[in-house]
């Protein structure tokens, strides 16, 4: 009881204080990351999910969750244009922390976990090297004091594939009896040899090796995966496993998946969004950035423009924007120089501008893209920089 | 007042090419402080010439910050400010010397879309007391879109002399959009959404309605 009430009271420090140092860092981090998303890995870093994953997932009679929350421990610096970029290149450092819930320790809390996870990411290989401790495990599954893991990754086309080994030093708690001979002499004087069993704790440790193998293949929002492997260790035989995922990207910051078969918990200490048994689920990451969604399956789009005119000569643009960092307006009336929209709520972004009554020609770019026309206004393919679009102000709502 | 009338005159009079020096040299500092000198001097020339004729200046300022915005070099500014001055010196020359300067721009956009310059004239015929901004931005859409030059006139000078209002041209816009969008073929579908509203408000008697429920219309 008071070993639970020191878990949780851990639990809730650390987790607040992750999401304080995460929202600094990795939020500001969030708008531009620098990752290439087709890059194997780039869809786990912390730097394209943001700080902040809670998944949930439900088997027939059970349910299982998880929260993570981490830090980028990468070097930052700031660019001309006041945005974070990293100083380390491809290195990358994140230290996560998790709580996992399942059914099978559903009596006690949450398993609370560390990671401390060190990578290096190029166009198309990835490494790392990572240490874990604690989290989740079932009923009759070993302590892990420490994990060790490291994986190295590739993308081929349109396939990912990694290969990956977690060395895990656990600690079987258990009870053993030992029996104690010892002699007594009775009333006649003659000694009498007796024994005694006594049962006393005897926790021991012992080294449990996973190796497993991932491939992965990706078109738009979907993605389909394999994941198999070969646990083995002290004091158990060998043991073969395998599971399969399917994703499916909701929207930018939430991910549906789907999982059929088991996965050892040494395969999930770096992967805290994948499931140990056949499930469906639901992850949902606040901050995330287009790095962390599937590659190419969010392509940023204008949806809807509206204006409203206020005389003398004042112009409220608003557009429904969907899966957009940073948006720009650039017309006649700004003089061709981009002018940065605010983002309101809903997908909404505006800004206010000095238009006087009359024709005008009007673009947008998106996350630094071509210049467009905005949606539903008459356009004019006559630029040199692409069609714009004919902004008609006729000194009413237009 | 009529004592005073001979004195706002001559003081009209007086002004007047005060305000128009003014006009150029906030034209040319505007050009210098966005342009390398040289182009500075080349567009400010065409401007000045423009003004002359009695031609809308600012597309043609504007025309040139667009181009030195989009990494134009110095002929494609100096280019794109003479080809928007002769599209619109074209649609003044189409459209009539009365035509106000948001129709001689929207003229000249429609011309630098390839729609021929006696479109324009019909289309002021068809509508010869009423704005052509509206129509005019309508055609050049149209042909943006992929709907052949011809086609488009025909179709925007047949609704305007039907009687087609300013907000029933946009809505027949949306409708051959939508046809397009939804894989119509931009001649035919453009034909089509005409020929229907036109079909609709024959049937409900009055011009003007059918594709946007204004019921005023517009007699040539």
């Amino acid at each position: 009881m008071a070993e639970d009430h020191v878990m949780r009271k851990n639990f809730f420090v650390l987790v607040t204080t992750s999401l304080v140092m995460g929202f600094s860092t990795c939020a500001a981090h969030a708008a531009d990351t620098g990752l290439d998303p087709a890059a194997p890995g780039a869809a786990r870093s912390l730097a394209a999910r943001g700080p902040l994953a809670l998944s949930a997932a439900a088997e027939p009679g059970s349910l299982h969750w998880a929260f993570e929350t981490g830090v980028p421990l990468g070097l930052t610096r700031r660019d001309a244009a006041g945005r974070l970029r990293p100083v380390t290149g491809p290195w990358r450092l994140d230290a996560f922390v998790n709580a996992v819930h399942d059914r099978e320790d559903a009596a006690t809390a949450a398993g609370l976990g560390y990671a401390l996870r060190l990578e290096h990411a190029r166009e198309r290989n990835a490494v790392w090297l990572g240490l874990s401790r604690g989290g989740s495990r079932a009923d009759g599954v070993p302590e892990a004091r420490l994990r060790l893991g490291a994986g190295v990754a590739h993308a081929f086309s349109g396939v990912h594939a990694e290969v990956e080994w977690v060395a895990s030093s656990v600690l079987f708690r258990d009870e053993r009896s030992r029996t104690y001979a010892y002699a007594m002499q009775d009333s006649a004087g003659t000694w009498v040899p007796r024994d005694t069993s006594v049962i006393e704790p005897s926790n021991h440790g012992a080294f449990w090796n996973t190796a497993q193998g991932t491939l992965r293949w990706r078109a738009g929002r979907l993605s389909l995966a394999t994941v198999g492997g070969l646990s083995m260790g002290e004091g158990v035989s060998a043991r073969p496993w395998a599971q399969g995922m399917v994703e499916w990207q909701l929207t930018r910051r939430v991910l549906l998946l789907g999982s059929l078969g088991e996965r050892p918990a040494p395969s999930l200490a770096f992967h805290t969004e994948a499931h140990p048994r056949s499930m469906i689920g639901i992850q949902f990451a606040p901050w995330s950035t287009k790095g962390w969604a599937m590659n190419s399956s969010l392509v940023p789009s204008a949806q809807a423009w509206k204006t409203q005119f206020e005389p003398p000569d004042r112009l409220i643009v608003r557009v429904h924007l969907r899966d957009v960092s940073n948006a720009e307006i650039s017309g006649d009336f700004t003089d061709w120089k981009p002018v940065a929209l605010e983002r309101l709520h809903g997908g909404w972004w505006y800004t206010v501008l000095r238009v006087p009554p009359g024709i005008h020609r009007v673009q947008l770019r998106l996350d630094g893209g071509a210049w467009q026309s905005p949606p539903g206004l008459p356009r004019a393919d006559d630029g040199p920089g692409g069609p714009s679009g004919t902004l008609v102000v006729l000194g009413a709502h237009d | 007042m009529n004592r005073a009338l001979p004195l706002v005159a001559v003081l009209v009079l007086m002004l007047a090419p005060a305000a128009r020096a003014g006009d150029e040299a906030s034209d040319e500092a505007r050009l210098g402080a966005r342009l390398a000198p040289d182009v500075a001097r080349q567009v400010a020339v065409l401007v000045q010439e423009a003004r002359a004729a009695g031609l809308p200046t600012d597309p043609l300022v504007a025309r040139a910050f667009e181009g030195a915005s989009r990494g134009a070099d110095a002929a494609g500014i100096v280019g794109g400010v003479r080809r928007q001055a002769g599209a619109q010196a074209a649609a003044r020359g189409a459209l009539g010397n009365g035509s106000q300067p948001d129709e001689i721009v929207a003229g000249a956009s429609a011309l630098l879309a390839g729609v021929p310059a006696d479109s324009l004239a019909r289309l002021r015929l068809a509508r010869p007391g009423g704005s052509l901004v509206i129509p005019l931005v309508v055609l050049c859409d149209l042909v943006a879109r992929g709907v052949p030059a011809d086609a488009a006139s025909v179709a925007v000078v047949t609704a305007a002399r039907a009687g087609a209002t300013d907000n029933v041209l946009l809505r027949i816009r949306e409708r051959i959009h939508t046809g397009i969008e939804n894989g119509g073929a931009p001649a035919g579908t453009t034909g089509e959404v005409v020929r229907q509203w036109l079909r609709v408000t024959a049937g409900h008697g009055r011009h003007g309605e059918g594709a946007g429920g204004e019921s005023k219309r517009k007699t040539p």
